[in-house]
């Protein structure tokens, strides 16, 4: 199962799950077909799944193993100084994917203050990759105009 | 004969008179050149004294001669025409003298003014000199003090001058250091937020998007992701 996201889609993701799991146990247009066929996120991670339950008991389990494993994976949580769009946000799960594996949850929030560059936190470890951190560290070696280099 | 005897006393006496006064004169004249000119003067105005007094005499003493042969009972026409000439003979052979006298007087007396003049003339040349000399000593000192006073005019303007410039220098100095420092306090804020503006309108979207994903394989270089 792969599983590289961004926050907003865990998000979503997480709701789809919830509404498939309350239409278990409801028929007509709550049921589980119709409910079914308009989730986007989780549709693929069922429908790539070997063999999806008929079994309302067994479906509610995997339902509730996808969001235990979602919520089980830590964050990393990105700042970067432009508001991502689809492309950067894309190109951004592809490193994730590629480096980190196929179970990610990017939390990607946007600080124009940093200049460019990014701000990382995961499991609690904080590294600041920003352009403003690359300024402060180069001004902060230098006492005086005249020690600047020229 | 007496006329005669008393004529040649006359003449004798007028004659010593004059040579005495002449020597005088003389005496006069080397004892003191600066009395020269008015010893000259003197004795030509003595000679003309004496020879108008002379010529007063003999008029006198013809007119006497001539009331005595008057009154003597043996003169005749004849001797009193002899006597007559001898005293003419007399008066223009002393008139001669005096002549030649008052003309040796005044040749001696030129001589001594074109002798003083020669001595006033090279007086005046060496005191010229002097005058010169002393004159370019006065300038030669003036000269040396000015410069003097010029040099310590010039060292005390050019002390002036180096000490105001050293102030001035000083101050500017002062200014300049206040003037860094304030840049320094305030360059890192200053050419930080210049920067900042910069790269916010200057970063373009691929930029900003390779410089995350060089962030993120910075990150994982340093193992924030291996935990």
């Amino acid at each position: 199962m792969k599983l590289v996201l961004t926050a907003q889609e865990k998000a979503k993701l997480m709701e789809e799950i919830d509404q498939l799991s309350e239409s278990l146990y409801k028929t007509k247009d709550k049921g589980f077909e119709r409910v079914y066929d308009k989730m986007i996120l989780i549709k693929p991670l069922l429908d790539n799944e070997a063999s999806i339950s008929p079994d309302t008991t067994m479906l509610g389990h995997q339902l509730s193993h996808i969001k235990e494993i979602v919520n089980n994976i830590d964050p990393v949580k990105i700042t970067i100084a432009v508001v991502p769009d689809e492309n950067l946000t894309q190109k951004i799960k592809e490193w994730a994917e590629r480096n980190l594996g196929d179970k990610v949850i990017l939390d990607i929030k946007t600080d124009y203050s940093i200049l460019g560059g990014s701000r990382i936190i995961y499991k609690g470890i904080f590294k600041d990759y920003s352009i403003n951190s690359l300024l402060s560290s180069y001004f902060k070696d230098y006492h005086n105009v005249s020690q600047l280099p020229r | 004969m007496v006329y005669f005897i008393f004529s040649v006393l006359i003449s004798f006496i007028i004659t010593v008179g004059l040579i005495v006064v002449y020597l005088a004169i003389t005496r006069v004249q080397i004892a003191d050149d600066k009395k020269t000119k008015d010893a000259y003067s003197k004795a030509i105005q003595m000679i003309v004294d004496a020879r108008i007094a002379s010529l007063h005499i003999i008029k006198n003493a013809h007119v006497k001669a001539l009331q005595i042969l008057e009154n003597s009972a043996i003169f005749n026409k004849d001797l009193r025409r002899e006597v007559e000439n001898s005293l003419e003979h007399l008066t223009n052979k002393h008139m001669e003298t005096l002549d030649n006298l008052s003309r040796e007087l005044e040749q001696s007396y030129d001589r001594a003014v074109n002798e003083q003049k020669d001595k006033d003339i090279h007086s005046l040349e060496s005191a010229s000199e002097t005058m010169k000399s002393e004159i370019l000593e006065e300038v030669k000192d003036f000269k040396d003090t000015l410069h003097k006073e010029t040099l310590a005019s010039q060292d005390l303007v050019e002390q002036k001058v180096k000490e105001e410039y050293e102030k001035i220098r000083k101050e500017i100095e002062d200014y300049k250091n206040l003037e860094i420092k304030k840049v320094d306090e305030n360059m890192y804020s200053i050419v930080q937020e210049a920067v900042k503006k910069i790269l916010n309108k200057g970063i373009d979207l691929d930029t900003h998007e390779q410089l995350v994903i060089e962030s993120l394989e910075e990150a994982k270089k340093e193992g924030v992701f291996k935990q």
